[in-house]
């Protein structure tokens, strides 16, 4: 079930763990500033799952497309994910015109947006170390040790 | 003597509508036929035919003052007019011809005019009309002697049935910008002769007077560079793509499948496939979508202190509103 967020956020949702956000109409150098900052403790978070609504969007510049690949780039170091959903004609001419269309993955709607993250449940992933961490694990103990 | 009225635009006459065989895409200040096309526009191609085939004389009625930008022939006299058709009753009433052509673009017609003449006298009646396959065209020939029982063009081109004259070469109505793409792929593919205006570097590939492309950058046929354009380094410019006079497109960028108007800017690194482009605007063909992009960074157009070849800033914004309310206009005499 979808609930608001009160404090601070604006046009934000959750569901369960999947957050679902607005992206305003006109996605400029002037919006994307407040945008950032709404959106900035959500990136934070540990494995943010994001879902941003671009139904509104009527336009976008390459300071929204910038602020866009940001947020991806953040929620992937984080090892979340962010989603785009219900792009419109124009937000999806704009962004295969500045070619990043392909680096995100977009839905017709936030709800199967909300549901694609539920396709593979949480607890299926395991919350122990990755599978790396023993390798870099030691090269971290020789380092120190040098 | 044989004279020729071309009128680009339809304002003034009431009636006007009802004659015309279909809609034209529109713009604020003229039409489709003052754009530059492969390097020129319809109008001046037009005007080339009609002189190559036996006419004496043309007058040019426009709405739009730009263009006589495109116009520069001493048989060739040119009128602008708020009332496109009442000027052109005066002109064709004045050339004391033995026969008027009147051409209404718009649509891109090929036709020999010393055949359509031909054709005209062969049938004996006081009007003829060009066809094709799918209706009438605005192309007619008219007899003199009918303009003293008539008292405008109109009424003279509506007043009988008029003889059939079926146009044997290629036509392309410019109803939508999906027809404008359609002519320069046409044109490219030597489908018609609408053919490019400069040099074929190599089979396919036409550069207009003057145009740079950088060593990197990929041409790959067909393709049209027009005169004074700039291609940057690592561009890739094809399937069938024009890139008007005077336009840059920068670093990297693909275009492919679109069309770049004259004095337009295309931005680094952009992927432009099947659209249309001119100035700030951006028509997206298979998305039916048209934008104002208010990035300078990504598209924007090019000031120039030259004369514009009939490009308006407002023309890609006003084919929105042609696809939007696009509905063709009654057909007369089908």
């Amino acid at each position: 079930m979808k609930q608001r967020i009160s404090k601070g956020v604006k046009n934000m949702l959750t569901s369960g763990p999947v957050v679902v956000m607005q992206v305003p109409e006109q996605f400029n150098a002037g919006e994307v500033r407040n945008f950032m900052e709404e959106l900035g403790p959500l990136l934070e978070s540990h494995r943010p799952r994001i879902v941003l609504d671009c139904s509104q969007v009527r336009s976008i510049d390459s300071a929204g497309v910038e602020a866009l690949l940001q947020c991806l780039e953040e929620t992937l170091k984080r090892d979340g994910d962010l989603k785009l959903a219900a792009l419109s004609p124009e937000s999806e001419v704009i962004l295969e015109l500045m070619r990043v269309a392909r680096v995100f993955e977009a839905y017709p709607t936030s709800d199967e947006a909300v549901r694609s993250f539920n396709a593979l449940p949480v607890d299926a992933v395991s919350q122990e170390a990755p599978w790396y961490s023993a390798v870099f694990g030691d090269l971290r103990a020789v380092k120190e040790a040098s | 003597m044989i004279g020729a009225v071309v009128i680009v635009g339809s304002s003034g006459e009431d009636g006007a509508e009802r004659l015309l065989s279909s809609s034209t895409i529109q713009f604020e200040h003229g039409c489709v036929a003052c754009i530059e096309l492969l390097g020129r526009t319809v109008l001046g191609r037009t005007i080339e035919e009609l002189l190559r085939g036996r006419v004496d004389s043309v007058a040019v009625i426009a709405s739009s003052p730009f263009a006589s930008a495109v116009i520069g022939h001493e048989q060739v006299g040119f009128f602008a007019a708020q009332d496109v058709w009442q000027k052109a009753w005066e002109k064709a009433k004045g050339f004391h011809a033995e026969a008027v052509i009147v051409v209404r673009l718009g649509a891109y017609v090929e036709f020999d005019p010393a055949d359509l003449l031909q054709f005209h006298r062969d049938q004996g009646k006081a009007v003829t009309r060009a066809w094709s396959d799918d209706g009438s065209l605005d192309v007619w020939v008219v007899d003199p002697e009918i303009f003293a029982q008539n008292n405008g063009l109109v009424s003279c081109l509506g007043s009988e049935d008029p003889a059939r004259y079926l146009v044997p070469g290629y036509v392309n109505r410019l109803e939508s910008a999906r027809d404008l793409r359609q002519l320069i792929t046409d044109g490219l593919g030597a489908r018609c002769h609408f053919r490019p205006q400069g040099t074929e570097l190599r089979p396919g590939i036409w550069l207009g007077h003057g145009a740079e492309v950088e060593r990197t950058a990929r041409l790959v046929a067909p393709v049209y560079i027009g005169r004074a354009s700039k291609i940057a380094d690592q561009c890739l410019i094809t399937r069938g793509s024009n890139v008007e006079s005077n336009a840059k497109v920068d670093y990297g960028t693909v275009i492919e499948d679109s069309t770049v108007l004259s004095n337009t800017y295309v931005g680094i690194g952009l992927d432009l496939s099947h659209s249309i482009v001119d100035g700030d605007n951006l028509l997206h063909l298979q998305h039916g979508v048209s934008l104002k992009i208010s990035d300078p960074v990504v598209l924007r157009p090019i000031r120039d202190n030259r004369v514009r070849s009939g490009v308006d800033g407002s023309f890609l914004a006003s084919l929105k509103v042609r696809n939007v309310a696009m509905s063709s206009l009654p057909k007369k005499g089908q």
